[in-house]
């Protein structure tokens, strides 16, 4: 048996885990953009209790990704940034769960 | 498992509560409760007409330019809309029943044998009516403070007819006011506007 080999040890593979989903910052955006048809961007800050900066990045990666739509105006004079989850993005983060599931439940208590 | 895993209804029920976090509801009730009180004072229904509506002007004004732009825009799922639409039937139930034993107490006329009458038995009826009312209110919108907010007011109903005083009104509707202020204050500090230069980082 090689002990380097998780599926030998009776651990499920992890290969098939969506990275860019799994880091907990964006984990917390899709999960929250998940549960709304769309919010804005400040809407997203105050739930995810992130800065402006570590918000606007994680959003780029999704966006680039296809997860997240990113539409842009103006309200008055003010910016206004409306964001929600793309097709993709529901079935990435639906995915993603099942993996976790299917990792974690090898597990035992 | 999954479900476990990442609890999604959890996560949209706390969000759908961060947006009630403002004590808004609490003014709005608090309001209403005192404009019972001084609207009793002077005897005039049209005044208690009037106060209600600006309680609710000060609800729509407080949300639009103390709530929303601290908490940010959001269109919630297709169930919590549905959970919307069937809270504001609910409402426009409450409304047309409200209006209609207005009109039968007003006209003291007799309803299937039956007269309203100042009771104690309907005054308990009453205030247990205000609590299901409330009941409601806390369950649809996923808010339980709405049924601390009944009891108030359910108390502060039954307390003004056992007691043959308005002061109960004025005392629920000063604890909810206070409360809600508390609440209002908390929710500004905790969550400033944010910056024009964060703006732009969007």
């Amino acid at each position: 048996m090689n002990a380097s080999d998780p599926e030998a040890n009776g651990l499920k593979p992890t290969t098939h885990i969506d990275r860019l989903i799994h880091e907990p910052g964006r984990l917390m955006i899709m999960a929250y953009l998940y549960v709304v048809e769309k919010a804005d961007f400040v809407f997203l800050m105050r739930q995810t209790g992130m800065t402006q900066g570590n918000l606007s990045s994680h959003l780029s990666k999704l966006e680039a990704a296809g997860y997240v739509e990113i539409e842009k105006s103006f309200k008055g004079k003010k910016p206004l940034t409306m964001l929600r989850l793309t097709d993709a993005g529901r079935r990435g983060l639906r995915e993603y769960r099942e993996s976790m599931s299917q990792v974690l439940d090898g597990i035992p208590d | 498992m999954a479900s476990r895993i990442l609890d999604l209804k959890q996560i949209e029920r706390a969000a759908w509560r961060s947006y009630h976090s403002d004590g808004l509801w609490d003014i709005f009730i608090g309001l209403t409760l005192l404009s019972s009180w001084l609207s009793s004072l002077v005897g005039s229904d049209l005044l208690h007409l009037v106060l209600v509506v600006a309680s609710l002007f000060v609800f729509a004004l407080g949300k639009r330019f103390l709530t929303v732009p601290r908490m940010g825009l959001v269109e919630f799922g297709a169930e919590r809309k549905a959970k919307n639409r069937k809270f504001a039937a609910l409402l426009f139930f409450i409304v047309l029943v409200s209006v209609a034993l207005y009109i039968v107490a007003v006209t003291n006329i007799e309803v299937f044998g039956w007269r309203p009458e100042r009771g104690s038995l309907t005054t308990l009826g009453m205030s247990l009516v205000i609590l299901v009312i409330f009941g409601g209110i806390a369950y649809w919108l996923d808010f339980p403070r709405m049924m601390l907010l009944g009891l108030a007011f359910a108390a502060a109903f039954a307390g003004s007819r056992l007691l043959d005083s308005h002061l109960t009104f004025l005392a629920a509707g000063g604890l909810a006011l206070g409360w809600g202020l508390v609440l209002l204050v908390s929710f500004v500090k905790r969550y400033p506007l944010p910056t024009e230069a964060g703006r732009e980082r969007e």
